[in-house]
């Protein structure tokens, strides 16, 4: 017996290894998700877009797959790798959580076209005219600010602005809702004049950090007095009972700036009709409402039944609505995102 | 930043940390080696567990800290290096506690610097070479076959200390210089963290690779140091010699230290953050159930890389004592072979990572890209390092002869016997290969840089999903899913090896 207990010494791990494997391996390929599944890549917090699209596969019977983005990359990742794909494409629907990205895409015809009735219910300021993007459920751009550091005003905003920046911070400009921002900027002053604004400001010890949600910790927590983020991430702050107010940025034309989601068709996708289905569930009026009811409180940017909006989400469709276009500045993303490439990882 | 000033940044870092981490490790290993029994085995498994910690929990565990030294970016740098120091001495000091002894030992060195005191070509007379017996080959050092003494005071020295610490110096360097997780977490400056970011700006597959010889050509050179030192040094590896001498105290309160301050900075500190966080979080987990799904895919990819990994090991891993100056012989892949399996996994899970990604978007690979292939085989090639000093180590510690006996004694036909040939073949041998498998399967768990690049489609790991949420800070449901994540390879392990253990005697019962 003792011999067998050697032999079973031997040949044990390897065994056992081998048992558990095909264990593992079996209720892994019984419950995987068909292969069939719609592929979507998702910038969104997969934290609110998880239950969105679960909800579908549940409701439609069209299993998916999702695909995140990296936690270094945000939604830069996913565009470049769709880019990178284009020629074997893996992915079937892009949920972008910005817009330019997307509209690169469409350039670089990644993309095909749809016109579906969630198309139709969107603004025409917030779709591609062909149908290969569409936008909803927007952000703004807002100064966040602890109110135990400074009053939340935009005279004390500019009044810090004008001297010592050590105690602001800002997300990385190459990626996310900031590249957007700067793109926005990029068309509004001009490549040199932005490259002059922003080095002056780095200069004066602007803090630059991985991304919104740290720009809105450092200032939740009191490390920095005030900072530019999103809504998204200054609610969070907000519920976790920080010391945080907020106002809206403004760009120098006076307008705010709204960065929508968005949704679009991969070109060569072979589960068109299954991709359709969920893109008109994503730009429906339910999830609009229930994106804004959630904590991210994504501003609607269809028509939506008012009495429905939560009460913090009243002036944020306001200030949205005094927003720049975004369609027409693909070329000041691409310009905008060399010269950032070349300043951050020359 | 450039990329060559962020290399060069790295490579300052890197030799920093190992020449820190050597003057750690050398004081651990002496004072490892001065205990044997229970209390041995209890002291290197403290002094391992900073190894273990994953980079995922040691990020997180700083992450808002390092967040709050934005006005103090040095200190940011200076912690980080002191994380990955304290994380590193261990694999410092198990090379140098499996390496050979030095051609020119401890006494040698004394005595030549007693010679060398009298003057540095002052005839020896013979009586160096007769201070040194056995291995201490001073006399063959200092003299010609005049006798005279050639080798100047500094070369001995060199050649006491290069032989000694070179290659634990090299290893640390690599875990150092390849590290990108924890630095990712914490925002600091490494060639990791701008290639990773120009890459996921569009870096081109060409371009990318271009950008990697930089890298890749200091950590070859740094193998290459390595190698030239084990294949120069002449004694068997792998086998940890006990102490001759008894320890200074001041050695002890330096092992000490770095003891207590490794399991309380890499493992205390994060630990109590996940665990505060996780009773309140708890919630989450039960809104997040595919978190449980995506644990059992990360299981299953850790088991398969993980078992192939440590059965190519076999293969590859020379038989006891081969590593020597005849060369790397024992092994079915010859000394070329061995180098050529090993140096993907020796590169870092970055350069290995992103190459085979750009390989496989194209003709003739992009047929295995959206499967779990390039993954696995990627993993299998990082892990084998690892896995291939791990069999050394067990190979090292295995007593042939003992194994033999207890062999022998199981086919006594009186039971008692039996149970206890049963016992001591489980702890003279198979408990070494089984904890180096499940080591090399942990790893495979925990590790982010790979299938962060690599999983397709629907079959992103745990730790990989955790490490995307990361950006929220230390907030109480991603603390509640971290527990529940690297709980469950933890839990598995310590079942695995009792479940193992046992059930010989199990067996025995039915």
């Amino acid at each position: 017996m003792a011999a067998n207990d050697s032999r079973l010494a031997r040949s044990g791990p390897p065994v056992v290894l081998a048992v558990v494997w095909v264990l593992l391996a079996g209720a892994y390929f019984a419950l995987r998700p068909d292969r069939d599944a719609l592929i979507v890549y998702c910038a969104h917090d997969l934290l609110f877009a998880e239950e969105v699209l679960r909800d579908f596969e549940r409701e439609s019977g069209i299993p998916i797959v999702i695909v995140p983005d990296t936690e270094a990359t945000k939604s830069l990742g996913l565009v470049q790798r769709l880019i990178r794909e284009k020629e074997h494409p893996v992915c079937d629907l892009f949920w972008n959580n910005q817009l330019l990205g997307t509209v690169e895409l469409a350039r670089q015809d990644v993309l095909e076209p749809y016109r579906g009735p969630g198309w139709e219910r969107l603004p025409k300021r917030f779709r591609d005219a062909g149908g290969l993007w569409t936008g909803f459920g927007g952000r703004l751009r807002v100064w966040i600010a602890n109110t135990e550091a400074m009053n939340p005003d935009a005279t004390a905003i500019e009044e810090r602005l004008a001297g010592d920046l050590s105690r602001m911070a800002m997300a990385q400009p190459m990626f996310g809702t900031t590249l957007s921002h700067y793109a926005v900027l990029w068309d509004q002053m001009g490549g040199a004049e932005l490259q002059a604004w922003h080095h002056d400001r780095v200069k004066r010890g602007m803090r630059i950090v991985p991304g919104n949600a740290t720009a809105k910790d450092l200032v939740a927590s009191g490390v920095c007095d005030f900072g530019m983020t999103d809504t998204d991430d200054f609610f969070l702050a907000q519920d976790a009972g920080a010391p945080v107010a907020m106002l809206p940025i403004r760009t120098p034309s006076g307008q705010t700036i709204c960065i929508p989601n968005s949704v679009a068709i991969i070109r060569g996708t072979k589960k068109r009709k299954q991709a359709e289905r969920l893109a008109d569930y994503l730009l429906s009026e339910a999830v609009e409402l229930r994106l804004a009811a959630s904590k991210a409180r994504q501003i609607p940017l269809g028509p939506v039944d008012p009495e429905r909006l939560p009460d913090d989400v009243r002036p944020l469709a306001v200030w949205a609505g005094e927003s720049v276009e975004f369609a027409g500045l693909a070329d000041a993303r691409r310009a905008c995102l060399r010269w950032l490439t070349e300043e951050y990882a020359p | 930043m450039t990329f060559g000033v962020a290399c060069a940044w790295s490579l300052l870092r890197s030799l920093v940390i190992a020449a820190a981490g050597l003057a750690i490790a050398v004081p651990l290993k002496e004072t490892l080696r001065a205990v044997s029994g229970r209390r041995a085995l209890g002291l290197w498994t403290l002094a391992l567990l900073p190894v273990f910690v994953p980079g995922l929990l040691i990020g997180y565990g700083y992450r808002n800290f390092a967040l709050s030294l934005v006005h103090h970016p040095t200190g940011n740098e200076a912690l980080y290096a002191a994380l990955v120091m304290l994380q590193i001495v261990p694999v410092g000091t198990l090379v140098i506690a499996c390496s050979p002894p030095p051609p020119v030992s401890a006494s040698a060195l004394h005595v030549r610097w007693l010679v060398a005191g009298r003057g540095p070509k002052r005839r020896s007379g013979g009586t160096a070479s007769q201070l040194n017996a056995g291995h201490d080959n001073v006399g063959r050092l200092t003299r010609r076959s005049s006798g005279t003494v050639r080798l100047p005071f500094v070369s001995v020295w060199l050649r006491h200390h290069l032989f000694a610490l070179l290659p634990a110096g090299v290893v640390m360097f690599l875990l150092a210089f390849q590290e990108s997780e924890v630095a990712t977490l914490m925002q600091t400056h490494s060639w990791t963290e701008w290639l990773f970011t120009r890459f996921a700006g569009g870096l081109q597959v060409g371009e990318t690779i271009k950008a990697l010889v930089l890298p890749v050509s200091v950590q070859l050179a740094a193998v290459g140091a390595a190698v030239w030192v084990v294949a120069a040094s002449g004694g068997a590896w792998g086998q940890i010699q006990p102490a001759s001498v008894p320890v200074r105290a001041s050695r002890r309160w330096v092992a000490g230290g770095y003891l207590g301050l490794a399991v309380l900075m890499l493992a205390g500190v994060p630990g109590v953050v996940v665990l505060r966080g996780t009773w309140e979080g708890l919630s989450v987990l039960r809104a997040h159930r595919t978190l449980f799904g995506e644990v059992g895919l990360a299981v299953l990819m850790a088991i398969t890389a993980g078992g192939l990994t440590w059965f190519v090991s076999g293969l590859v891993t020379p038989s006891r004592g081969t590593i020597s100056g005849s060369g790397l012989g024992g092994s079915r892949f010859g000394r070329w072979g061995i180098g050529v399996v090993l140096l993907p996994g020796l590169m870092g899970a970055l350069a290995l990572g992103l190459t085979v990604s750009g390989l496989v978007q194209h003709e003739p690979l992009v047929f295995v890209r959206d499967s779990p292939v390039p993954l696995v085989l990627s993993e299998v090639a990082f892990l084998l390092p690892r896995a291939v000093l791990i069999r050394l180590l067990v190979g090292g510690w295995r007593e042939s002869s003992s194994v033999h006996a207890a062999q022998l004694l199981a086919t006594a036909s009186d039971r008692r016997r039996q149970g206890e040939a049963s016992a001591l073949l489980w702890r003279l041998d198979a408990s070494g290969r089984w904890g180096g498998l499940l080591l090399v399967c942990y790893w495979a768990y925990i590790e982010l840089t790979l299938p962060s690049l690599l999983a397709p489609p629907g079959m992103t790991p745990a730790p990989v999903v955790l490490y995307n949420l990361m950006h929220y800070g230390q907030i109480s449901g991603l603390s509640a899913m971290l527990f529940a994540t690297m709980a469950a390879p933890v839990v598995l392990m310590v079942v695995g090896w009792w479940g193992f253990r046992t059930a010989p005697r199990l067996f025995r019962v039915f």
